[in-house]
């Protein structure tokens, strides 16, 4: 496996060749995502390989001589999954669960499926609201 | 012949196996020399001297390969240990400490039960008339308790036992699947970049795991300097921090890979797939017991791909 920096490496060092290997629509594309890759801008970096890569993918022989640059068969990228840094956003509260025993004195909302919730006054499991007619 | 030898050592050294693998080791036994230079005081001078003396290369190579040795024998010690540490870890504990395990794991659910009547308290103000602390603790207690598994039985005595018993209880209580019996059958068939991402991931749990070990393990050198102590429980401090991040991005994963890829799993059985969300864990409960006991099936007829549409 390979990562973006190696990949764009052996682009550059690929330059010479484009005149044969590229249309100049596609060569002035290449050059423009390269620009844009810039060193301490990871997700910039990230963008350029994916746009150099989508453009290479429709030349074979340019895609060929990345691939000798590398010195590998197929170009694998090793990117690691990372959650998002900030924290969860809010998702709205699951299903309203009453007391099965009289609806109006206890409701609580399911957090997740699977979960038991129970009436502290009559001990029972809560059931979702619309099962219970309301007490008359 | 000796540079050469080093060159390539040096070289094989820098490769990702060997700087994940004998990295820490590697700290290990370089912190044993350091300790005992630290205790004899002139160790470091007596040490070179001898080794200025040695004037035979091949007592040299004789030298870095026996090192080389103990540096991976020790290495594969430390592989072979991450994984009892890491249930232990979890809260997996034999016999003598069982019981101290339920009434560890109480514990938390009473702990839990405080959060969740908090959560209860600001669910009930309408969302629109929360104020913003209100809405960040909200999303806080929300996500926190989504660590912990949903059944209290389930419930382990430490942090990284209920992150990862609350991924693994997930598939049984969203679709009826467990984990244990349907996980290696789906890992054959999400696909490629999906397992690579999961195995990272793990790799990643189980890194952390080494370097506890190897934490813990530096303690040892307390027979020569005091500090050992300190530094082996900085070490093991970072990589159970490090375990309990690894182990929640893992845990997420997994769900996600169930969330995704199930019905692949459903397919490759040639199981009929569930008409709707309501009844998916029914099918899926059916579709476990069929796995591992191979009862279950009785009303129920394959579905072959040709035989559709």
């Amino acid at each position: 496996m390979v990562n973006d920096r190696d990949i764009l490496q052996a682009v550059r060092r690929t330059r010479d060749e484009w005149g044969s290997t590229l249309g100049a629509k596609e060569a002035e594309d290449l050059a423009k995502w390269l620009d844009k890759a810039v060193d301490d801008d990871p997700e910039a970096i990230r963008q350029a390989t994916n746009r150099v890569l989508e453009i290479l993918q429709k030349h074979p022989r340019a895609l060929t001589g990345v691939r000798r640059e590398l010195g590998v068969e197929e170009i694998e990228i090793l990117r690691m999954y990372e959650p998002p840094p900030g924290g969860l956003d809010e998702v709205p509260a699951g299903t309203l669960m009453v007391c099965p025993v009289d609806p109006d004195h206890c409701r609580k909302r399911l957090r997740q499926k699977g979960q038991t919730l129970f009436c502290p006054e009559h001990g029972v499991a809560l059931v979702p609201a619309g099962s219970v007619a309301p007490k008359e | 012949m000796f540079t050469k030898f080093w060159d390539e050592l040096a070289e094989g050294l820098a490769g990702r196996w060997a700087a994940q693998a004998l990295g820490p080791a590697l700290v290990f036994w370089g912190g044993g020399l350091l300790a005992w230079v630290w205790h004899t005081g002139r160790g470091w001078q007596r040490l070179t001297n001898r080794l200025a003396a040695v004037d035979h290369p091949a007592a040299y190579v004789a030298l870095a390969v026996g090192g080389l040795l103990v540096l991976a024998a020790s290495s594969a010690v430390g592989s072979w240990l991450q994984l009892p540490v890491l249930r232990l870890l979890e809260g997996y504990w034999p016999w003598p400490f069982r019981r101290l395990r339920f009434w560890l794991a109480r514990r938390v659910v009473k702990r839990l039960e405080k959060k969740e009547e908090e959560w209860q308290t600001l669910v009930a103000i309408e969302p629109e008339e929360r104020g913003a602390e209100q809405q960040a603790e909200y999303a806080r207690l929300d996500a926190q308790l989504a660590r912990y598994p949903v059944d209290p039985r389930h419930l382990m005595p430490t942090r990284l036992g209920n992150i990862l018993r609350a991924a693994e209880e997930y598939p049984l209580v969203r679709y009826g699947l467990t984990t244990g019996i349907c996980w290696p059958r789906l890992w054959l068939a999400i696909p490629k970049e999906a397992r690579d991402t999961l195995s990272q991931a793990r790799q990643r749990l189980n890194g952390a795991a080494r370097l506890f070990v190897w934490g813990l393990l530096f303690a040892v050198w307390t027979v020569w300097a005091w500090w050992a102590v300190p530094a082996a429980l900085v070490v093991a401090v970072a990589a159970y921090w490090g375990m309990l991040h690894a182990a929640g991005v893992y845990g997420d994963l997994v769900r996600s890979a169930f969330d995704l890829y199930r019905f692949a799993l459903y397919e490759q059985v040639r199981w009929p797939l569930p008409d709707e969300p309501q009844r998916e864990d029914v099918a899926g409960r059916q579709l476990s017991e069929y796995l591992f006991r191979g009862t279950g099936s009785r009303y129920v007829t394959f579905s072959h791909p040709s035989q559709e549409g």
